[in-house]
């Protein structure tokens, strides 16, 4: 995949006419900034004085968040019958919440490692703050496996511990993979995000003061943006990111094992992985752009660096993931009809009709029908429009796992057939998971960097040695010495 | 050693004084030294403890101090006894214990006494932490099944069967294994309690006062002859009871005893009386019957007379497996019963209708077996009876014809319930009679003499009314809760200057009386009882009364003046009686050492002798006249038929946690009563039947005459048309924390004129509201195609001749041929004749049917060895235990008792959860009893149970998943389930397909007592209070782990057992080189399976091949559930058998209820096309109005 076509279906605006009739590659940057300007830009969304709304949206989310705590603090005094978990359905909200979560973590380091491999520099503008939504995603994901087992008391029996019983975890269990993958994941995905700020906070550090100045100093471990340090850090970063790849893929590829490598009809299926990994991504970049549209208006500058084009682009990746849950769905449906399998059969055929169809319904219209508006421009360039999407995608991709999940209530035998409903504990946990979340992301737009100031530099028109006459360069190339241009990192590195 | 008399009960000691050895174990029994058991004093509430106290006795609080401050000060008294809350603790209990142990030296002063003193020498039956076993039995109505208690130091734990028992065979049925909790019920009455002169409300009061009363009692009546003295009670049958009567006609000859039985066989008495022209009961005996026809009797159900019938009659029903043959078995009721299940051919009608089929029946039989004159007079009312629905030819004529077939002469049974008036009984009677059938010794009908003669309730209600009654004492009986309405007997009571009531519970009644005092539980009593039949059964006690209660013998011959009053000696006196012998002879001394040591004495002939057994068919037709056709019923013009629950009997058990919580098999409602009707009458009133757990049951008025109740109606499939069902014993309003709020009180509606059956003009309101109802298994709709497609596969079902043919090549490919299949293959074809054949053969033994799960076998047969080797090689090490357990279920011998499921409960201390947890989903059973409806046809299906356990999967699901290798497998085939590992991440209960994993949502052992139901809706939370009763706690199983909150449970196939009978089997070897150290088949018996009425359940050792349940694995009958998906469970079922008439005019369809066409899928499939349709010919009776409802 080239720039180039990445590009061209942002056309009008972003590309540049050339004297030879081609087109070179898309403006990523508007409003005719300076690479200075950026860091303007960026810093003073920490810098200016704190808006309105934020402090009020702090404690509401803060709020909200403690409406978590408090569910938890009941949950574990009281046990995990305050849920509405039975027998059959022993997994209900807390697994649906989990795996709705770290689904959405998937978009941030897909963002940051996967487009970054494939030289997407598009990402630049949107990789910081979706990598942070990952972590809060995860962090929020984290919190439901950890608090669903009876004995929250006993969890550490999962550690791999030598003990004088020689007791060892079930490494057959999907689940305690999933207890693996998932904290790797959560572990390489901080390492990779701090490493991709440190030249940032260096940048905050220099243009705060008292104990502002030392807290980021602390932080930026240093960094004085030396040609060494810089060659280092790319380095690094591309380790990182092809750490961080193939962990975007198996994370949740582990999480559908949770399912796939039961007995269970309706989850005893080998396109789980696939599916599942489909739908994280869909999901994820559902959440990146129900984050990132407020956060453009609230910060109204920060729109010439997350453009139109980055929230079209996005639009794309959503419909074309959006259609490969679709056709999941399709084939998950076809395959129960075409094995034979009774079982099989029925659980598609209960889906769609039996108590829960509403929910089943709910999914097929958020996900596959919804991103379908995404094939006209029009809709892709319309931010709000492309907000409400996201948010019917988020919903849709919650019911996705809930319907996942709800298999259970109707498996082998009759007699054993149950329903799930959710009680006030399950519902109000799920509405404290998104305060947490929430809480995070407005305490990170507050102090952090939201947009990865030494990265969207190298992607400036200023930064392209085309413009220098150097010939053509990839960005990336270049990308060894952006702090030539770049003036408060440079000044430092000098000092 | 001698059993000097205890003295007062108020310091009396308890002692039982033989022992039985485990069951289990070979060692003969021998007569066994007594276990003394500490006065266990449980009085003082937690927390309560007195912070100033005068005296140590006053610290102590014992029962003489009490006394003591009564006699001086009685407001302090009442004081005293006001502070006590429920319970106490366990530092307490135990400082107690020691305080009063060491003031038993006081009491001495009194009476004489023994004094207990811990072992100072081990006594030579008790080992540590080695249960004992005492023979004793609990009192039925008028009867008695034999048991053997298990005792942990003093504390009986768990009810067995004794297998010394002549009928019922070492079996025990739900209401005897749910005793053990009543005993520890902390919500029994503690203390006497009187209602002061002129006052109101009940005080408090004591023995010592009691007694003195007693004694003013026991003076008027002997002053006036008994004059004003009544006696009521249940029906009793006891050598002791014979004693007291005998004491009251020769002292107090004007005394009155009644009798009072909400739901008894008086109908069923009057009936055979009528017909043999003296006293008689009928005693039906169906292991010796072929053909058993079944009007409205529920015989294996709510009208079985302990496990005796079931047992019985699977014994008649097991068919080919055993090498015996099988009967067949036509029911005619309006409910769907367990009886109804295990019909071959099944016919629904209005319970009052019922009537109108026997007059059919015995028109065609009488025509057939006429002996001339004699039974004209009855042949001619019925060759003029019209009967009010039509019956078809099938059942009109070949249910006779099959009743005269030579080869079932005298080999059959018809028989009819007890709610059917007496000239059904007395036609019944004739009928059997003429059959041959009523035969004393061999036949499969004798008679005895009716347990108890004594006028009833309306009597009694008579002589209130006459004010001849002074004195009334109530003998553990609650009629103002269970009178029929019509006596007001709530009202009458009232009437009475002196009530005394009697009983375990402050009930009702207890309520209204003027003392009530509280009675020991039968595990604290000392009795004799008796069966019909006149075999004498012990009742021995096993622990010291825990609430301060006293035998009810001791206390009615107290109050009539009987000496000696003391229960224990009443036994010895009531015993010798019945033997004729002397109390102080040798012989009786050793009679009375071996029948405690028994538990059962035979050959002593009944105190009356049974009647003679020749019907007399003028009486018949006398009985017949007044007998009117069945009325026209409709939707407008409903019937109301009132039965026995099947787990709160006539409300005695409200307050029982274990039966509250088993679901009624059929409709599987469990904590409520509900009306039942048939589906299309539900769609004709308009009635929504809620299809899962979640959904609430709408409510409905239920009007008769000027009496109505409102209660939540369901639609329950193969229910009569027109017909509404009410079970009794619940909407208990005088009742314990647990039977608080649970159901409605049918007893509202009955009266005396129609005290079971309310033959039409029932109106059904629909109210508009609706009722969470706990149902434990969805109320799917049965043409669900997720249901249909599968119950064929799950229980399986074969017809009896097929099946037979099939275990026929099955036997002969086992010896010597390689190539079973096509054999097989042959054999079932050859079965041509056989039109209902179900093709489970054509599934195809190694053919991969998906729908079938057929070919999946475990056994050690030559047909599938491959697939025990497979399993051995594959897993050497999972199969180097010396012996491997597995589990046989017969699905065609269990008939859904549910004993299983609250022995199970019994032994693995397995909490209740309570309506709101069941409504969840949540309940805790080990082993559930799954009900299927089969066939398409809603209106009118078949029925079948198949009990569920943990199947032990070789291959089990659970044991992948588990993250943290809490659920692993033995080396004996066990999947063990390690509680302190388990963390709760309840993954394995996921992946279980058969969904018998059970978690433990709450910390449901420390709940509250009255948590369970729905008077708290949420009562949970971090400040909820926790606390077990301290009693409860005193029936948990030593051997088996009180599980936490937050893990996982399941069957452990009885691991505690299993292991005692190894390390027997080991103790025994010592260090005999090369000793065997297998356990003997049958050497370890799991609860269910002991218990089990009918011997569905079979466990041992599936590593030797000579094993009972090897034999049973390697039947062609022998299935895995849901096999295909390679989970081989230790655990097989055979399937079902049906037995229909061959001669049934649609031969492929014998009638709606014949199970075997189970619905579209699987190897049914496969039968011939013929055999799969016509389901509807078994309900050809509708009433005219529902006939017209399902033509439009």
């Amino acid at each position: 995949m080239s720039s180039a076509s990445v590009g061209r279906g942002a056309e009008p605006a972003t590309f540049v006419p050339q004297p030879d009739g081609g087109y070179s590659r898309p403006v990523l940057v508007e409003g005719h900034h300076r690479i200075k300007d950026i860091t303007t830009l960026v810093a003073g969304v920490i810098e200016k004085p704190t808006p309105r709304w934020w402090l009020p949206a702090l404690s509401v989310s803060a709020f909200v968040m403690s409406i978590l705590v408090t569910m938890i603090v009941y949950l574990i005094s009281t046990g995990v019958g305050v849920w509405g978990v039975n027998q059959p359905v022993s997994w209900g909200f807390a697994i649906v919440n989990f795996v709705f979560w770290i689904g959405i973590g998937h978009a941030g380091t897909l963002i940051s490692a996967i487009l970054f491999i494939f030289r997407q520099k598009w990402r630049t503008s949107i990789n910081r703050a979706a990598e942070a939504m990952t972590l809060f995603a995860v962090i929020c994901a984290g919190i439901f496996p950890g608090v669903h087992v009876g004995r929250f008391w006993a969890v550490w029996f999962m550690a791999p511990l030598p003990n004088a019983n020689a007791i060892w975890p079930n490494f057959r269990s999907a689940l305690l993979w999933d207890v693996f993958a998932v904290s790797t994941y959560f572990t390489v995905s901080v390492i990779f995000w701090y490493v991709g700020l440190i030249p940032d906070l260096a940048t905050m550090r220099d243009r705060s003061t008292g104990w502002a100045r030392k807290l980021y100093g602390f932080f930026a471990l240093g960094w004085r943006g030396s040609g060494k340090l810089w060659k280092n850090y790319e380095a690094a970063y591309v380790l990182l990111a092809c750490l961080s790849t193939p962990l975007v893929l198996s994370v949740h590829t582990v999480v559908s094992f949770d399912f796939a490598t039961s007995v269970i009809p309706g989850w005893h299926t080998t396109i789980f992985p696939p599916y599942f990994v489909a739908g994280a991504i869909f999901g994820g970049f559902a959440m990146v752009c129900t984050l990132l549209v407020p956060t453009r208006s609230l910060f109204p500058e920060l729109k010439d660096l997350i453009t139109v084009n980055h929230l079209e682009n996005m639009a794309k990746i959503m419909l074309a993931t959006g259609m490969m849950v679709g056709y999941a769905y399709a084939m998950e449906a076809f395959i129960a009809w075409y094995g034979a399998n009774s079982y099989e059969r029925y659980t598609f055929y209960n889906r769609s009709f039996g108590p829960y169809w509403w929910a089943y319904w709910i999914m097929w219209a958020c996900n596959v029908i919804s991103p379908q508006f995404f094939w006209f421009k029009r809709f892709r360039r319309n931010p709000w429009f492309i907000w409400w999407i996201t948010i019917f995608i988020n919903i849709g991709m919650w019911f996705e796992r809930f319907v996942i999940v709800l298999t259970l209530h109707r498996d082998f035998l009759p007699s054993s057939w149950g329903e799930y409903w959710p009680t006030w504990v399950d519902g109000l946990s799920l509405f404290g998971s998104f305060g947490l979340f929430f809480f995070l992301y407005l305490l990170f737009i507050k102090y952090v960097p939201v947009i990865a100031i030494a990265e969207v530099k190298s992607i400036m028109p200023e930064a392209d040695p085309h413009h220098h006459g150097h010939g053509h360069g990839h960005g990336y190339e270049s990308h060894a010495d952006p702090g030539h241009d770049s003036s408060e990192p440079r000044r430092e590195g000098h000092a | 050693m001698s059993l000097e008399s205890a003295g007062g009960p108020s310091s009396g000691l308890v002692l039982a004084e033989s022992g039985v050895e485990s069951v289990t174990q070979s060692n003969p029994p021998t007569p066994a030294p007594a276990i003394a058991v500490a006065t266990a004093d449980l009085k003082r509430p937690p927390g309560s403890g007195k912070a100033f106290w005068r005296s140590l006795e006053e610290w102590a609080d014992t029962p003489e101090f009490r006394e003591y401050v009564a006699k001086t000060a009685p407001e302090a008294a009442e004081q005293l006894v006001r502070s006590e809350a429920a319970g106490v603790d366990r530092r307490r209990f135990l400082q107690l214990m020691a305080a009063s142990l060491s003031l038993a030296g006081l009491a001495g002063c009194r009476r004489p006494s023994i004094k207990i003193l811990p072992y100072a020498k081990k006594p030579e039956t008790v080992t540590p932490g080695m249960p004992t076993f005492y023979a004793t039995s609990m009192p039925l109505k008028g009867s008695a099944i034999g048991l053997l208690a298990e005792s942990h130091d003093g504390r009986p734990t768990k009810i067995e069967g004794n297998p010394e028992d002549p009928f019922n065979k070492g079996k025990a049925d739900l209401y005897a294994q749910a005793s053990v909790l009543s005993l520890y019920d902390p919500d029994r009455s503690r203390y006497p309690v009187r209602r002061a002169e002129g006052r109101l409300s009940q005080t408090t009061a004591t023995w010592a006062q009691f007694d003195e009363f007693a004694a003013k009692v026991a003076e008027r009546a002997r002053s006036k002859g008994g004059q004003g003295l009544a006696i009521l009670s249940g029906t009793v049958n006891s050598p002791v009871f014979d004693l007291i009567r005998d004491h009251l006609s020769q002292t107090l000859p004007k005394a009155v005893w009644y009798r009072h039985e909400p739901i008894d066989n008086a109908n069923i008495v009057a009936g055979w009386s009528k017909a043999l022209a003296s006293p008689a009961l009928p005693r039906f005996h169906y292991d010796r019957a072929k053909v058993v026809v079944a009007l409205d009797c529920d015989f294996l159900g709510v009208e079985a007379e302990g496990p005796r019938d079931l047992n019985a009659f699977a014994q008649a029903r097991r068919g080919v497996s055993l090498g015996g043959t099988m009967n067949r078995l036509y029911v005619v009721e309006n409910h769907f019963t367990l009886t109804g299940g295990m019909a071959d051919h099944r016919l629904r009608l209005p319970a009052s209708q019922v009537p109108d089929y026997l007059a059919v029946l015995a028109r065609r039989l009488l025509e057939r077996l006429s002996d001339g004159e004699a039974d004209a007079g009855v042949r001619a009312f019925l060759a003029n009876f019209t009967p009010t629905p039509e019956f078809d030819a099938d059942w009109a004529e070949k249910v006779a014809d099959d009743l005269l077939d030579e080869a079932h002469k005298g080999r059959s049974i018809v028989v009819a319930g007890r709610r059917q008036p007496a000239a059904v009984h007395a036609l019944v009677a004739l009928l059997n009679a003429k059959l041959g059938n009523l035969a004393p010794e061999t036949g499969p009908v004798s008679v005895v003499a009716p347990p108890m003669d004594a006028p009833d309730l309306t009597d009694l209600v008579a002589a209130i009314d006459r004010n001849e009654i002074e004195t009334l004492v109530i003998l553990d009986s609650n009629p103002v809760y269970s009178a029929p309405a019509d006596l007001e007997f709530a009202k009458k009571i009232g009437q009475i200057a002196t009530v005394i009531h009697i009983g375990e519970e402050l009930d009702e009644t207890g309520k209204k009386a003027l003392w009530h005092l509280p009675m020991a539980h039968y595990l604290e009593s000392w009795g004799v009882s008796r069966t019909p039949e006149g075999v004498l059964l012990p009742i021995q006690p096993l622990i010291e009364p825990l609430f301060n209660a006293r035998v009810g013998t001791e206390l009615v011959a107290k109050l009539v003046g009987l000496e000696p009053s003391h229960a224990h000696e009443l036994a010895r006196a009531g015993f010798a009686k019945a033997l004729g012998l002397s109390v102080d002879s040798k012989e009786f001394e050793s009679a009375w050492r071996e029948f405690l040591h028994l538990g059962v004495k035979t050959g002593i002939a009944p105190p009356k002798p049974a009647p003679a057994a020749t019907v007399d068919p003028s009486n018949v037709a006398d009985a017949l006249k007044g007998w009117s056709r069945g009325p026209e019923l409709s939707r407008l013009n409903l019937e109301l038929a009132f039965q026995r629950d099947a787990s709160m009997d006539d409300g005695r058990w409200a307050n029982n946690g274990w039966l509250q919580e088993v679901s009624d098999p059929v409709t599987k409602v469990c904590w409520d009563n509900c009306a039942y009707v048939s589906p299309a009458t539900a769609r004709e009133l308009g009635i929504r039947t809620p299809t899962s757990t979640r959904q609430e049951a709408e409510l409905v008025t239920l009007s008769v005459g000027d009496r109505s109740l409102t209660v939540p109606m369901i639609a329950v499939p193969g229910h009569a048309d027109s017909s509404i069902t009410l079970t009794l014993g619940y909407g208990r309003t005088e009742v314990g924390r647990v039977g608080q709020d649970t159901g409605f009180n049918a007893f509202l509606l009955r009266t005396t004129e129609a005290l079971d059956i309310i033959a039409g003009g029932v109106r059904v309101e629909r109210l508009g509201r609706s009722y969470p109802l706990a149902l434990t298994q969805d109320h799917h709709p049965i043409e669900d195609p997720g249901i249909a497609k599968r119950i064929g596969t799950l229980v399986q079902i074969e017809d009896y001749r097929t099946a037979q043919a099939k275990e026929k090549a099955h036997h002969d490919t086992a010896h010597g041929q390689e190539d079973g299949h096509d054999q097989i293959e042959g054999g079932h074809g050859a079965d041509q004749a056989t039109s209902g054949d179900h093709g489970h053969g054509q599934a195809g033994i190694g053919t991969l049917n998906f729908d079938a799960g057929l070919p999946f076998r475990y056994g050690n047969s030559p047909e599938h060895p491959k697939f025990f080797d497979d399993i051995q090689t594959q897993n050497p090490d999972l199969w180097s235990g010396e012996q491997q357990w597995g589990m046989a279920i017969d699905l065609n011998s269990c008939v859904g008792c549910n004993a299983c499921v609250v022995a199970c409960q019994a032994e693995n201390n397995i909490p209740i959860v309570g309506k709101d947890e069941v409504i969840r989903g949540r309940e805790m059973h080990w082993i559930r009893n799954d009900r299927y409806f089969t066939g398409t046809d809603a209106d009118d299906p078949g029925m079948v149970f198949q009990p569920l356990p943990c199947q032990h999967c070789e291959n089990a699901p659970c044991e992948a998943v588990c993250p943290v290798n809490a659920t692993v497998h033995s080396d004996e085939g066990l999947n063990l389930q390690a509680y302190n590992r388990c963390i709760g991440t309840r993954y394995c209960a996921n992946n279980c397909p058969y969904k018998v994993r059970r978690f433990n949502w709450f910390n449901y052992n420390e709940r509250q007592l009255g948590y369970t139901n729905l008077r708290w809706p949420k009562p949970y939370g971090p400040l909820t209070p926790r606390a077990m009763e301290e009693t409860l706690k005193m029936q948990k199983n030593p051997d088996v782990t009180v599980r936490i909150r937050g893990v996982m449970e399941k069957c452990s196939f009885c691991i505690q057992r299993i292991e005692r009978a190894k390390i027997g089997v080991r103790g025994a070897a010592g260090q005999t080189p090369g000793a065997d150290l297998r356990v003997p088949d049958g050497g370890i018996v799991t609860a269910c399976q002991q218990t089990c009425p009918t011997e569905a359940i079979v466990f041992g050792d599936i590593k030797d091949p000579n094993s009972k349940v090897s034999k049973l694995k390697s039947l062609s009958r022998d299935y895995l559930l849901v096999g295909d998906i390679n989970t081989r469970p230790r655990v097989s079922y055979q399937t079902k058998l049906t037995n229909p008439n061959p001669n049934w005019s649609n031969a492929g369809r014998p009638g709606g209820s014949s199970p075997s066409r189970s619905g579209e899928g699987g190897p049914v499939d496969a039968a011939p096309a013929g055999s799969v349709t016509g389901l509807e010919s078994g309900a050809t009776v509708r009433t005219a109005d529902a006939a017209e409802v399902i033509q439009r």
